[in-house]
């Protein structure tokens, strides 16, 4: 399943990706946050399952992808787990390619802007938890995904 | 500050700029990815095109803006 560090489905299942948030029944930090990525690490390295995974506000905004059945199932034991408070899965589908190949649910940390946005800018976070905005949701999330891959790939990039 | 442009052509093709974290913002227009600008220091905004290519450095957040919003603009039109 594995090259070179990337990951491939199995050709006969379909690539299947989803987004979620939750709210955080326990506290959680950077040490705590890092502790539960490092369990999970490998077993879904070994399911083929990639994301990221943010944690702001209490809540978590989780990117889930990989094949169908390993997701769906992941996804299951996440609503089970008492740590999570309402979940709400914001998109799902059937991608054609994976938007995170090098990475088995990658974590960064995003802290509380010190400033609210500029004047007419939008906020992300705000945009995601859109109920009644499909185009909202979708842009927010592809704006994650940039910012996740821009700062996995300058790590030091500060913004100060 | 203006963030959301119409064009002097007329036509409707409107950015929306969002805040994902402190210093770093997002560009789309009619839902197409058009960039995005990251804050290294107070005086350094650097700007990257819609393929995340840096494009140049500028010294406040409006002309970097700016920047992507124009190399978005000249990327749709050819």
């Amino acid at each position: 399943m594995t090259d070179n560090g990337f990951i491939h489905n199995a050709p006969s299942e379909a690539l299947y990706s989803l987004v979620y948030t939750s709210e955080s029944r326990v506290p959680f930090d950077d040490r705590t946050l890092t502790e539960l990525l490092e369990r999970s690490r490998d077993a879904n390295h070994a399911k083929g399952i990639t994301g990221i995974l943010l944690f702001r506000r209490e809540r978590f905004v989780q990117f889930l992808e990989g094949p169908e059945g390993a997701v769906r199932a992941l996804m299951h034991r996440i609503a089970d787990d008492p740590r999570h408070a309402k979940i709400r899965i914001l998109i799902d589908g059937n991608p054609a390619h994976r938007q995170f190949t090098a990475w088995t649910r990658g974590y960064q940390p995003i802290q509380e802007p010190s400033t609210p946005p500029p004047p007419g800018f939008r906020d992300t976070f705000d945009d995601l938890e859109s109920i009644d905005d499909a185009d909202a949701v979708l842009r927010a999330a592809r704006e994650l995904t940039i910012w996740f891959r821009a700062k996995a790939t300058n790590p030091h990039q500060h913004s100060a | 500050m203006g963030v959301t442009m119409k064009p002097q052509d007329g036509s409707a093709r409107l950015e929306t700029w969002a805040q994902v974290d402190e210093g770093f913002h997002v560009g789309s227009r009619a839902g197409e990815f058009l960039g995005y600008v990251d804050r290294s220091s107070p005086t350094d905004y650097r700007a990257f095109d819609m393929t995340s290519r840096p494009t140049g450095s500028f010294v406040d957040l409006s002309k970097a803006i700016q920047a992507v919003n124009d190399q978005g603009r000249t990327g749709a039109d050819t």
